[in-house]
This record gives structure tokens, sequence and C-alpha cells, in this order.
């Protein structure tokens, strides 16, 4: 059973803990080479950890064999054609697979990074660092972004391609001068001066920061051609495949939104080896079960993944021979929000009572068929930086049986130290886009219930906003108090997503966290130290603090998990043999993605047409 | 009848412009817009104020409501029906790639139902009271009441369980590029949605016939000695079949744009789905020139069907 596995896997020991560390963050002091490129070998990219990449057949079989056509499904949420300003991981489905990273994990999970287009890279000091980029690579030199006038196709890429990109990010300005939303800003703002010669690019940042390696293999931190980009960049929400040029495993030859993503195999490829498949085509996600099912029982996709995981479980018993199942974690934590800025939640008893009172695991059990573990104040996903789960389950808040019960008696004595009745009636925003969901549509019931239960009340009561309505009121303190899912988590690192949620005067700490000695300090060194160790005992601590404080009114809740079903002739990295990335990883999907073409299902399969260039 | 069509098209315009702005409108009134449910199920906690602020200034949606509408006004004049916020692609061009699948699937639902419907209504009129008419009319109730997409998944999980045809819902084939497979994709659809048709039209012909059958005039042809068929179909049949042809004509127009569970259920990509998927994406120009053209070919169409009444029927004519 799939999920038993999961379940079962086993917790990293501390030594392999550390030493996944040591190697996917930017380690000593002075001239020490790092890392380098993994691609010009031949042999598997990465996929290290958690039981080795899920390129390798089952069952000892052959290994990765070249051709096919993949045909899988996309969520069309299409914001950009850029991923510099898309906040839609849906895009790097599309663009990771046309363009090259600096650096791509090879292991998200862990967080072990590979050379892209930099092959090797130095750490000269905690704060500089010398990246080495690969030569001979040049862009697409067919496809319609090719063809676009605006592009340069089949040229060399340079260094001063990488710079643009990088000072583009760091101005968030586009080519006409107006601003930019470039979500990544705040990453590339870490580093104060660029210096290139031909083939190095020379990094400095502005202080000492051992999580700035794995921001380079981020999906989002795609290299974009400097005057394709400029092109079009003002014209970035108008999806059209023209305006994609990269240097990536596949030419993008057709991107209809809510329709048809399609690609071609790169020739040119900078790794003659990869990709393995001629092609890919992604169709729209089908919107209805109904649609799903069919779609995968006829063999008409490759891969399946249902809202509802039973829907897919149940398909995956019914054909236990002909698929696989793999389970992976959703980087969007869910969590419930207090605003502690205003009253009556600026009183923090009140906010810790409400810490105390969410019942972590009925929500699970209730909305996700207990699938997926709680998580604190650094998500289980990030496992190598967060408190263990049996910590965390000793913790306040996160206790069953008895000890919740004692939990409960407190947050009602810290309810009513705070005020209890006299408070008033108390709103919760539900996320409108949570709440349609047809499996979560009681969540509004869910979470009133269980706070009017542990405060034996009626005080709270529900409302759905759409996210339009909720968004600009985070930036300026005034949100109501919320419960979904929050900012989705990027990188394994968990230190430099503490340090926006919680430092003084972090544009994310909505809260106004304001705590020097317990939180700031020992975060920024963290950040700063290259001791792996030492990191690990700081943020823990800070962890730990943040727990003992109610978190502040960031009540994170947990992380869940679904379950993904593919035909046996499918094959893709990702973890273990029946677990799954939990980060985004589109450009390993893009690299190493192959089709068995001696498996049974292969041929029962309904072959999928790539549009040609 | 010059001046009745005359008269008729001048009101039809005037609902055009009404439905135009109610639309234009409606669709404001409802929270959010393309540029924050553009994001709804993606990565939601990342996205930014400053985002969607980019992305309604690339929009046009930070203009001012009322310069929005007389831009929209202005432009429909000219028969441009605007931009799909989300694939930049032309109303027109959008409607054109969708409109065929509705079609498709109308025609199968149109002819599914109205070849069950009107055997059955006039069986059903004939045996009056006598068993075929209970068994018939249970049936078609039947029919009626079960929702659709009850029927169509277990259509559904017998299909997939004896592998009876394969249903193509990523190729999506039209009948003319891949006839047996676009049969066999509309082949559910097309029959639970004509059995659903089906009771609205054999008990509205039923009732039709049932007063037909006791006029004089089929009294007298039946006295003239004339078989029972040549009364029933050449007499009866053309009288009661009036309704029914109105009937049919608001049903054809409607099943275009109303098809939203079955489209979604079998991944047809239709008008239907696309007005769905234009609301809660906030998509305006899409909404609104669906809206609009659905409207069209509906007032259209019924000015059509009492065109056609006058030329059926000589004293709707006359009068």
């Amino acid at each position: 059973m799939a999920n038993m596995n999961y379940w079962s896997r086993r917790r990293l020991s501390r030594r392999g803990m550390l030493r996944g560390a040591a190697v996917g963050t930017a380690g000593v002091a002075g001239a020490v080479l790092i890392g380098c490129g993994d691609d010009d070998d031949g042999g598997d990219d990465g996929g290290g950890g958690g039981g080795g990449g899920g390129t390798a057949a089952p069952d000892g079989g052959a290994g990765p064999v070249k051709g096919g056509i993949s045909s899988l499904v996309s969520n069309p949420v299409y914001d950009s054609v850029d991923a510099h300003t898309s906040v839609s991981s849906p895009v790097l489905t599309v663009t990771s697979r046309a363009q090259s990273k600096l650096l791509r994990f090879s292991n998200p999970n862990s967080g072990e990074v590979a050379g892209d287009l930099i092959e090797s890279w130095e750490v000269v000091s905690p704060s500089e660092y010398v990246l080495n980029m690969r030569q001979g690579v040049t862009w697409h030199d067919a496809g319609p972004g090719a063809d676009n006038p605006a592009s340069t196709a089949g040229r060399p890429l340079t260094t001063e391609d990488i710079k643009w990109n990088i000072e583009r990010q760091q101005n968030a300005v586009f080519a006409d001068g107006s601003a930019g939303a470039f979500g990544r800003s705040a990453y590339w703002n870490k580093v104060a001066s660029v210096d290139i010669t031909d083939k190095e690019i020379k990094l400095t940042l502005k202080a000492d920061d051992a999580t700035f390696v794995e921001g380079l293999a981020n999906e989002f931190n795609t290299i974009n051609q400097p005057e394709m980009a400029e092109a079009v960049d003002t014209n970035f929400s108008e999806i059209t495949p023209d305006k994609v040029i990269g240097t990536g495993p596949f030419i993008l030859t057709e991107w209809r939104p809510g329709e048809r993503v399609s690609g071609v195999r790169n020739p040119n490829y900078y790794n003659p080896d990869r990709p393995y498949l001629d092609g890919f085509v992604y169709g729209a996600v089908f919107e209805d079960p109904t649609a799903y099912r069919i779609g995968f029982e006829q063999n008409q996709i490759d891969r399946f993944t249902d809202p509802d995981p039973d829907t897919t479980l149940a398909i995956g018993a019914d054909k236990p021979d002909t698929t696989n199942t793999k389970w992976q974690g959703v980087a969007n934590t869910v969590a419930a929000y207090t605003n502690t800025n205003i009253a009556p939640f600026s009183d923090l008893r009140l906010a810790k009572a409400i810490d105390l009172s969410i019942d972590r695991r009925l929500i699970i059990q209730q909305l996700h068929n207990g699938f997926g573990r709680v998580s604190g104040p650094v998500a289980w996903l990030q496992e190598k930086w967060a408190l263990s789960q049996e910590e965390l389950e000793t913790r306040p808040g996160y206790q069953s049986g008895a000890a919740r019960d004692a939990d409960i008696v407190e947050a009602n004595k810290l309810w009513q130290a705070g005020g209890g009745a006299d408070v008033g009636d108390i709103s919760w925003t539900i996320a409108q886009s949570w709440a349609a969901r047809a499996s979560w549509n009681a969540t509004p019931e869910l979470i009133v219930g269980m706070f009017n239960d542990a405060f034996s009340t009626s005080q709270f009561s529900a409302k759905t906003v759409p996210y339009g309505e909720i968004i600009p009121s985070w930036s300026d303190g005034t949100f109501d108090n919320f419960f979904a899912w929050i900012a989705n988590i990027e990188i394994p690192d968990a230190r430099a997503d503490m340090q926006a949620a919680f430092g003084t005067g972090s544009p994310s700490n909505f809260w106004n966290v304001n705590q020097p000695d317990d939180i700031d300090a020992p975060l920024a060194a963290s950040v700063a130290t290259t001791d792996i160790d030492e990191a690990l005992e700081l943020v823990t601590g800070v962890q730990r603090y943040i727990l003992d404080n109610g978190q502040f009114g960031r009540h994170i809740c947990y992380n869940y998990i679904f379950p993904a079903i593919s035909w046996n002739h499918y094959h893709t990295t990702g973890g273990a043999a029946d677990e799954g990335w939990n980060f985004i990883a589109a450009s390993l999907d893009g690299l190493d993605e192959w089709l068995d073409q001696t498996e049974s299902t292969f041929s029962d399969r309904q072959h999928p047409t790539a549009t040609p260039v | 009848m010059g001046t009745y069509i005359l008269r008729r098209l001048i009101l039809n315009i005037l609902v055009l412009w009404l439905v135009a702005t109610m639309v234009f409108l409606s669709i404001r009134v409802l929270p959010g817009n393309y540029a924050s449910q553009q994001f709804a199920g993606a990565n939601l906690g990342g996205v930014s104020s400053e985002a969607i602020a980019q992305a309604e200034r690339a929009l046009g949606l930070d203009k001012p409501m009322p310069e929005q509408y007389a831009n929209f006004m202005g432009d429909l004049l000219t028969l441009d029906l605007g931009e799909s916020f989300r694939t930049r692609n032309s109303t027109w061009s959008e409607l054109r790639k969708a409109l065929p699948y509705s079609a498709e699937l109308g025609v199968f639902i149109i002819l599914v139902g109205f070849s069950v419907a009107i055997p059955v209504g006039v069986i059903s009129a004939v045996k009056q009271d006598q068993t075929p008419d209970y068994i018939l009319r249970g049936v078609a109730i039947s029919a009626l009441a079960a929702p659709v997409f009850w029927t169509a998944s277990i259509a559904v999980i017998f299909v997939l369980e004896w592998d009876l045809i394969q249903i193509n819902v990523t190729g999506q084939p039209h009948v003319w590029s891949d006839p047996w497979g676009a049969i066999q994709w509309y082949m559910i659809p097309g029959f639970v949605g004509g059995f659903a048709s089906t009771a609205t039209v054999m008990r509205l012909l039923r009732s039709e016939l049932l007063e037909v059958l006791r006029q004089d005039y089929i009294r007298t042809a039946r006295a003239k000695g004339l078989t029972e068929r040549t009364v029933i179909m050449r007499h009866a049949m053309r009288n009661a079949f009036l309704p029914v042809l109105t009937v049919m004509g608001l049903t054809l127009a409607t099943l275009i744009s109303s098809q939203i569970v079955l489209e979604q259920m079998f991944n047809i990509p239709g008008v239907g789905r696309m007005l769905f998927r234009s609301i809660t994406l906030r998509d305006y120009p899409l909404f609104q020139g669906l809206v609009i053209v659905t409207t069209f070919v509906i007032v259209t169409t019924n000015l059509a069907v009492d065109v056609l009444y006058g030329f059926l029927d000589p004293r709707v004519r006359l009068s």
C-alpha cells in the first residue's frame, strides 16, 4: 500500500539530515568548489535522496529510453508567459520545459542542487559566489519563439544574459520603465553587485547568506532571453507560445490556455542525452471527476490526480498491476490567521487561545480524508528544518487525547482572561476558492463549530471572501481572521521563509512581530552561518519560542498530501518509488520523464501528437 | 407581415441593449475580478496586491466603470465583443471554436430527444389511459426526474467496466474530422441529454394531440372512412405540432448554451462550459459576448418560429 509506505517512512536521521544539508547549502568559507553540473555525464540526473530518482525502471527493469510523447493535464492558471512575473506554479509546468535556470534541484525534498546553466560554482566567502557558466549553450533556433522577430534565434547564451535577468528582477521594472511585480525581487536584492566575464558571474551579497544557493534553483528563477523579454514584457499576460524562447530541453510549439500546450525536443539541448521524450502534450485539467476517470482509464492520459483522493485510490486499487500511485505534499501550507494588529487579538492571550483550540487533526480528517500531517512554524515539507513530528505532537495545540483536553482547558482560561464573551462576535474568513471545492465546502461550518465548541460559545461565525479582497488587506495589516492556504513554499531551506514571516520589518510579517532578541537575532545568525548544526539549533529554538507565543497569530496548521496515479509505462522523478516531490519540480519532470515502450499499457494507450516546430 | 417583422426586430434590438447592460453590470456585481480570480486554485498565498494591480492595469480593469461601459457599448455597435481576458482571443473566435461542439451535442440531443418523444407522445395520446400510456409516461417522467449527471455517471460506469466505446475526452474530435470518434464521444451525453428532454416534448405533444383528436374535423375525417393512421398523421399531427415546433426552436437555441453539466463531465469545450468558466474566472468580455450572442440567437429563433407559425397556420397569418 502506497500510503502505508508513505506514513511509515522513517524521519531522516540527524546524521543524514546534516549530510543533506551540507550538500544543499553553500558550504565553507574560502575558495571551495561545492558543486558541479552533472548533466554531461549522461547518467541519471540527481534524484539522490529519498530512495533515488524515479527514472530507474521499477522492478530493476531496463533504464530510461528515448522516444514517445507524454500526455498529461495541467491546470491552465496561466497569469504570465514569464516566470519572473508569475505567481502561478502551472506557468512553471510550461516554462520550465522550455527555459533553463542557473541551478536546479536534483532532489527538491532535501534541497540537493545540480548545475543547469551554471556548470559549477564556488563560494569565495559566505557573501561571495562565483558561478561558472556552461559553455556552448544556445537559445532555441526553431519554433514560435525563435520565429518571433523580437528574439535572436540560435545565438549563444552569454553571461550578459544572466546579468540582465538578475538586474531586471532586482529593479522590478519593465522595459518601458513601468514598475512590475517580480516575485523574486527580494531574493535578488540580496545581491549587491553582479560582475561578469565571458565565462564567470561573480555575485557579491549584501550580507552573508547561506540560503542563497538554493534560491538559484527556485523554479521561478528561469533565464529569459533579454531582447525577447523586453519586447513582450508589458504584455506578459497574453499567453502565446511565440513569446517564449529558452535554452531548455523542449521547444514550446503550442500554448493555448484552457485547451492545449505542447512542445517538442530541443535537438540542440546542451545535454545530448536529454530529454528522453520526443515531445509533451498538456491538455487542460479536467473540470469533472468523470472526465478525469474516462481520460485515465481509457489510457488517454499518462497520469491522473483527482481533487478527491478516494477516486484516485479507487482506480489504483482496481488496477494494481498496471498502475503506480505516488503521494506528494502540497506546498501551500494551510493556516489560520488571527489579526494581532487590532483588537481583540492584539491581546496575545486570545491569539494563544485560538492556537490551542485549533483541532488540526480534525480538520485533516474532515477535509482531506486524513491525508496530511500537522505543521508548525516550519512546515514538515521543509523537513530538514522543521521540529520533528514527535516533538510537535507534544506541543500545546498539537496534542491529542487527554493532553488536548488540557489544551482546551488552558485555551478557555486564556479566552476568558482576554475578555471571553465580552470581545463580542468574531467573524472568520474562509477563502472563496477554498470553500468552493466540493470536498471542502463544509469548511466554514467546521472552523466556526470548532471554535464555538472549544470556547462553549456562539461568538464565531464565518464568511467566504475571494482572495482578491483578502490579499490587499494583508499588507496594510487590516486583514480579517482567515483560514485557507498561505504562501507556497518554494525551496526546502526554511530560514529565509522564517525571516520573511517573523522578521521585524519584513513586508510579509503581516502581524508586525517585533522580537529582536528572540527571533530576529537567532534567525539572522542562522542565515549567516555555514555551520548547519548551529543553524538548525537556532531555527528550531525560534520555532519553539514562536509556538510558546501562540505563533503570534500566524497559526500554521498542516500540509496535506495527495495521490497521483500513473500507468506503468510512465516514469518521472519524484522521491522514492511511491512518494513524489513535495516541492515544485517541473524542470525535473521535463528532463526525466520517459515512457517505457515495452509495457503493455504503452501499446494500449492513445498516442498524442505534439504540434511540430 | 412586413410591419410585424420590422416591429419585432426593433423590439429585439431593445432587448439586446437591455441584456447587454444587465450582463455588464451583473458580472461586475460578483466579488473579485479576473485579476484575482485567475489565481484561484494556484499558489494563492503567493499573490501580492501588486501582482493583482499589475494584472488589472494590463486588462484595463483599473479604468472607471462608466468608461468601461462606454467602451463596451461602443465596441458592441461595431459588433466587436472584445477579447477574452484568459486567452486574449476575440470572443467571436472563442465562439467559433466552441459553437460547433455545442451544436454537435445539441443536434445529437435533439435527434435522440425528438425521435423518442414524438412517437412516444403519439402512442401515449392514441392509447390514452391504457397500459402503454401509463408505461411511456412513467418512463418519460423518470427521464425528466433523473439528474443528467446521475444518468451520465451510471452510463460511464458501464462503458468503462465493459470497455464498450472510446470516449475521447482528450482528442475532442468533430463529426466531420473523425465521425466515429465524435459519435462515441457524444453518445452518452447525447442520449442522456436527449432522454432528459423527452418528457417535456412528449407530454406537450400528448396533450395537444388529445385536444386535437376531440375536434369536429377529426370526427369528420374518421367519418369519411380515412384510416386511423391518415387521421393522426395528416390531420391531427399537423395541428398538434405547432406548439411542439415552438418548443423545438427554443430547445435548440437554449441547448447551445445550457449543457454545462454534460460538457463538464465529458470535457466538451462547448459554449455552456465556456460560459460557466467565464463567470467563475470573471472573464468579463467573454461572458458578455456569449450572453449577448445567446440572447440574439434566442430572440431571433423566437421571431423565426413566430414567422413560421404564420406559414403553417393561415389563421395566425391573417390575424
